[in-house]
């Protein structure tokens, strides 16, 4: 059977135990006055008062057992509301009896017997009540002793049940042999009372308070029973039973020692309670970052620890960031405007509130203070919070008296203001870590979309021995070259630069990709094309974003090219024929920089015959700007004179070449652009 | 890079000074924007030290051209280094955006305009 099952047993059998005991007593007391013959036998009389006693006490056992064992003022308070209804009903049935009832009424024994068993029942589940609640107090944090204990003292008070056969006086020594074990066992239990220990100040007050009344309603009981004892004929009389003797006296005993133990443990309870106190702000501050808290709740529990802990009237809080310029501020019990007002009188002082902490004991008594004289502070404590040297924010609290801070106070906020700004640096270094991080891993992506756009193979030609190199900055920029093939005749090749860097750059690449892609499948002549990339482009960069662009047509059968610059560095041609070298410059506005018709004046295409031998370099502006340790640019100069001197090798080994003087040239410093380069030699 | 900002009569004159890249050309375009919501109808930039200009530093420029054709406003740049004055060139931006070598140069042609 379930708890609950077990539960719903005990209380039929202990409301039909009583139900029967009434209902045969009345029926006995009535037949002795009336021509009836019904007896109930002392000896049933008891099996019912016993068995009532027995699940009643079950009863709470089973509730009592299953409830939370560590809110002792909730228990306790279970408690009083019992008694204190209880206890309601009988005066008031009392009140009536007062008003209404006449003499002859009152004097009725079947009355009285019916109220007494009534009597008998609220006291005894007043009883149960208090009795189970003390069993979980007192086995709080138990030791095996302890239980061992207490599992004889609740046999041997069960057993006193048994005593109802017995028919004691309560004068009778016989009474006491019994009694005294019971009584013994009570005793030790009574001191143990471990739970008064985890009571706050607050809640021992409240403990103090509800066992006083609890005492104050068991003793209204006693008095009730005692009252009808002499006052009645009973046919049941619970002044003499040793059972309720002995469990009201236990449950008063342990009401008392606890009383006593509460009182002197208030003095040193609010001492102890104030070092808990600070202990769990400091833990409170230090753990902020792992509760996943925002470095404003740290603020908050600044401001807040400090104020209560040291009994200040108000205080507020200003917090600064990196730069120093205002990050927060709370005010708390003072106005804005007040904190304005004082903070002038301290400035006109010339009160240093940046470095040390300050402490000014009469504020009102300082020069300047005409307009703080109507606020009630008087004394100001003023905090600087410092982390590695970097001023994180000032902590300033207020007081109604003057000098109402004393050395100890002082060291306390001092070691939160230290503590809150270890939290808040923490959480700088934090937010930097992840912003960091989030970067890195944009620039990630970005990289790999740019790489993605490159071609990932070179074309092959016959007549065209081609050597591309590319090499991206730390962070991510936008060089871009690609490739496409008309026929085996004819090819097109683009190299592009996107202007900025990160993201960004990496997306309007791949428009780029995109518009190239798509225009030069047209068949588009160089000059056209950029007229038309220029109109496409333009409607998606941002205001001061531009791309620069060299795009040409190569046809292999008549030997030509065919080219436009649109802001590109000029291509370097080298005619074999002549020996010539040059840049081919030719007029050519960069796209995006401006993003109407007026384009098309602003481009021009160039043609030019090639002869087999003939090299031509593209590149983008990381190669010519690149500069060494002096802040010289590698330049269009050494480019040059480089292809000249080397025109004989194939691509690969100009490549090859020119990467090694220009590792030469920049040395160990860092490049700061992309580089790249596209070599092309007509064979 | 430092940015000097000075008043000749009509002429609101700005000093480059330095690097003009990602990081700095901000305050090129701060010293700028606020000129013209001062209502300056007329801007010099003095390119003396004017050391590198990067792309960043040219969208500067770049990003004005619109506003300054609708708002009637006239820029000139003076006295460019010859690497300075090439990059705006290989750009295309010297057909866009007025160039000369000296500030007098530069006062004569503002005026005119």
């Amino acid at each position: 059977m379930s708890v609950k099952g077990y539960f719903k047993l005990y209380l039929i059998i202990s409301i039909v135990s009583w139900l029967a005991l009434v209902i045969g007593d009345l029926l006995t007391l009535y037949s002795l006055s009336h021509v009836f013959d019904f007896y109930l036998t002392d000896f049933w009389r008891n099996v019912l008062l016993t068995s009532f006693f027995l699940f009643t006490f079950l009863l709470f056992k089973i509730n009592i057992g299953q409830k939370k064992s560590s809110n002792f003022i909730e228990m306790l308070w279970q408690v009083f509301i019992f008694g204190a209804t209880t206890i309601l009903i009988s005066l008031l049935v009392k009140f009536m009896l007062f008003l209404f009832g006449t003499p002859v009424f009152k004097k009725n024994l079947l009355f009285n017997n019916l109220i007494y068993h009534f009597n008998i029942a609220l006291v005894t589940v007043f009883l149960a009540n208090g009795f189970y609640v003390w069993k979980k107090m007192i086995l709080y944090q138990k030791s095996k002793q302890l239980n061992m204990i207490w599992l004889v003292f609740e046999l041997l008070a069960l057993l006193s049940m048994l005593t109802n056969f017995a028919y004691f006086d309560i004068f009778n020594f016989k009474i006491y042999l019994y009694a005294i074990p019971l009584f013994l066992f009570g005793m030790i239990l009574s001191f143990n009372l471990k739970w008064v220990a985890f009571l706050n100040y607050k809640q021992k007050w409240q403990s103090i308070l509800l066992i006083v009344l609890i005492i104050v309603i068991g003793f209204t009981f006693l008095q009730q029973i005692y009252e009808q004892h002499f006052g009645t004929i009973l046919i049941i009389d619970l002044a003499q039973n040793l059972f309720i003797g002995g469990v009201s006296s236990f449950i008063l005993l342990n009401c008392f020692s606890a009383l006593l133990v509460l009182l002197f443990n208030l003095p040193t309870s609010s001492v102890f309670e104030q070092k808990f106190g600070e202990v769990m702000i400091f833990q409170k501050l230090s753990q902020s970052i792992q509760l996943g808290n925002k470095e404003d709740e740290v603020h908050e529990i600044l401001i807040d620890s400090s104020l209560s802990t040291i009994f200040a009237n108000a205080g507020w809080l200003e917090i600064v960031d990196e730069k120093g310029n205002f990050k927060a501020f709370i005010n708390k019990g003072i106005s804005e405007i007040d904190v304005f007002e004082i903070k002038k009188v301290l400035r006109k002082n010339h009160f240093n509130i940046d470095n040390q902490p300050q402490y000014i004991k009469d504020a009102k008594s300082l020069e300047h203070s005409e307009r703080i004289q109507k606020l009630p502070f008087k004394s100001l404590l003023i905090i600087p919070l410092y982390s590695h040297k970097q001023k994180l924010g000032t902590l300033v609290l207020l007081k109604n008296e003057t000098d109402g801070f004393d050395k100890e106070m002082v060291d306390i906020i001092c070691s939160f203001v230290s503590q809150a700004s270890i939290a808040i640096k923490n959480f700088r270094l934090i937010d930097e870590a992840v912003a960091t991080e989030r970067y890195q891993e944009e620039l990630k992506i970005a990289k790999e979309v740019q790489k993605s756009l490159l071609p990932q193979s070179l074309i092959f030609n016959i007549n065209l021995q081609i050597t591309a190199f590319t090499k991206a900055a730390d962070e991510v920029g936008g060089d871009y070259y690609d490739f496409y093939e008309y026929s085996d005749k004819k090819i097109a090749m683009v190299i592009g630069d996107v202007s900025g860097n990160g993201t960004s750059a990496a997306f309007t690449m791949a428009q780029m990709k995109g518009v190239f892609q798509s225009l030069v499948q047209t068949g588009i002549p160089p000059d056209e094309f950029m007229v038309q990339a220029n109109k496409a482009l333009g409607r998606g960069l941002e205001k001061s974003s531009f791309i620069t662009l060299t795009f040409l047509s190569i046809d292999t059968e008549n030997q030509t090219i065919e080219i436009a610059r649109a802001g590109h560095c000029p291509a370097l041609f080298f005619n074999s024929h002549t020996g010539e070298i040059s840049y081919l410059k030719s007029k050519g506005l960069g796209l995006g920089i401006i993003r109407n018709k007026d384009y098309s004046k602003h481009i021009e295409k160039k043609k030019i015959s090639y002869n087999k031998g003939d090299i031509l370099i593209l590149y983008t502006d990381g190669i010519i700007e690149a500069t060494n340790e002096l802040g010289e640019e590698f330049g269009f100069d050494k480019l040059k004179n480089l292809l000249y001197i080397h025109h004989g090798l194939n691509t690969k080994e100009i490549s090859n070449l020119i990467l090694e003087k220009f590792y030469e040239f920049t040395g160990t410093q860092a490049l700061h652009d992309d580089y790249t380069f596209l070599i092309i030699k007509f064979v | 890079m430092n940015i000097s900002i000075g008043k000749e009569e009509e002429i609101y004159l700005i000093g480059i000074e330095g690097d003009l890249d990602a990081s700095s050309c901000i305050n090129l375009d701060k010293a700028i924007s606020e000129a013209v919501s001062a209502g300056e109808k007329k801007i010099l930039i003095d390119c003396t030290n004017l050391n590198y200009i990067s792309s960043a530093g040219l969208g500067v420029f770049m990003s004005y051209i619109q506003d300054f054709e609708n708002n009637k406003i006239s820029m000139v740049l003076f006295n460019l280094s010859k690497k300075v004055k090439n990059v705006f060139q290989i750009l295309g931006l010297d057909e866009l955006i007025q160039i000369v070598d000296s500030k007098e140069a530069a006062k004569t042609l503002i005026n005119e305009s």
